[in-house]
């Protein structure tokens, strides 16, 4: 094993038991942990089986195999950031409904409270009057 | 002050939506009316969305009073500013959103609470007092004689009152050449927000509404549907208080916005 193989199996590794301790936290939701988790394990095949790396770049045609590489940590961050913004527009819009949820029911309950407080003049008649 | 506030805002609300919204929960009698009755049967609902127009609003309100023959109500779309307490002072009744969501979201407040209460017709008027109550009925009387069911209340019909900035004016015409594009129909004030709508485009909007510059891209959603749309000519005045909320930098993302936003909607199944 190579000394680079070793500094990434062992950021893989730490990679995944951070992923796992904000997990067991709650501070990711477990749908979100799969994908990091999935990364995770990726980087540490590729780590531990430097020759993977190589075979897969001749198999697609890649020249140098860290160049490989590069390009999926693009590709993966691109898919994340796609995901994102998915889950944010489900976000806002859910949020949008509540928004607008929120200002009707409290036009609602303003409106079968108000008859019971108190007259504000004295032709009023109020729930409580006097 | 909101406390001192609230008994007088309590009873008027039961005053001005007793009819409304009480009958309209229990009985759907909007919709009987639509079909046998006479027109002034017909119950609307006029829908101001107001962020931050507290100098504005009030005038608007007494404006709308005076006409006298629709129901207000007032988005209040998360206002920093005094607009909710000059509402509750106007005592018509009002949603007060709870965190600003742009006036394409407080509009759908607005449509969400005329599809639930089952009014007939909406009106949208723009908080901002731009919009002249005098030109409701003009924009209600195509769809009362079920000649349309959205009307847009248009400057640039007869080309008189305020026409806008120049810039602004270019920005409306490619809007109007993009929507004839995609759809094959003229609407030369695509941007307009003085609009009126029967109870179908109401139940329609209540679930399809853009949050931010809805009002060109609905025009194409809505024509895709088979909506019938007519434009009537309306003068508008220039804003009476505040600034527009569309300007400089926020113009260009506002037009980027709109159109992009317009071509998906043109290529979005009227299914979905």
């Amino acid at each position: 094993m190579t000394k680079i193989s070793i500094i990434s199996a062992i950021g893989s590794i730490v990679l995944l038991v951070v992923i796992v301790i904000l997990t067991r936290q709650r501070r990711i939701r477990e749908q979100y942990s799969l994908i990091w988790l999935a990364m995770g394990f990726l980087v540490l095949v590729f780590s531990l089986f430097k020759r993977l790396l190589d075979f897969i770049a001749r198999l697609v045609g890649v020249y140098y195999a860290p160049s490989l590489l590069i390009i999926l940590a693009i590709f993966f961050g691109m898919v994340l950031g796609i995901h994102f913004t998915m889950v944010l527009s489900r976000l806002t819009e859910n949020n949008k409904k509540l928004i607008q949820e929120v200002g009707l029911l409290k036009n609602r309950v303003d409106r079968l409270e108000g008859p019971r407080f108190p007259a504000a003049s004295p032709n009023d008649q109020g729930a409580f009057p006097g | 002050m909101c406390l001192f506030l609230t008994p007088i805002r309590g009873r008027e609300y039961h005053l001005f939506v007793k009819g409304g919204i009480d009958s309209g929960v229990n009985g759907r009698e909007g919709h009987a009316a639509q079909k046998v009755g006479p027109h002034a049967r017909l119950r609307r609902l006029v829908i101001i969305p107001a962020y931050n127009e507290a100098d504005s609003i009030g005038p608007l309100i007494r404006d709308l009073k005076k006409g006298g023959q629709s129901d207000i109500l007032v988005i209040n779309d998360g206002s920093t500013d005094d607009t909710e307490d000059c509402v509750q002072k106007s005592n018509v009744p009002y949603v007060s959103l709870p965190i600003n969501l742009g006036i394409g979201g407080a509009v759908q407040t607005g449509f969400r609470y005329a599809f639930e209460n089952h009014y007939d017709i909406a009106v949208q008027v723009d908080g901002d007092g731009q919009h002249d109550p005098s030109y409701i009925e003009d924009l209600v009387r195509p769809i009362l004689q079920d000649q349309a069911d959205v009307v847009i209340g248009s400057r640039f019909v007869h080309k008189t009152g305020f026409q806008s900035s120049y810039h602004r004016r270019m920005g409306i015409r490619l809007l109007q050449f993009l929507s004839h594009l995609l759809t094959g129909h003229t609407i030369t004030d695509s941007t307009s927000g003085f609009r009126a709508y029967n109870f179908k485009v109401i139940a329609f909007l209540a679930d399809n509404y853009a949050v931010d510059f809805p009002e060109p891209e609905a025009i194409i959603s809505l024509l895709k549907r088979g909506f019938r749309i007519l434009e009537v000519p309306v003068v508008m005045r220039s804003r009476e208080a505040g600034s527009s909320s569309i300007s400089g930098w926020k113009s260009i993302y506002y037009l980027y916005k709109v159109v992009i936003s317009m071509a998906i909607e043109a290529f979005r199944s009227p299914h979905d």
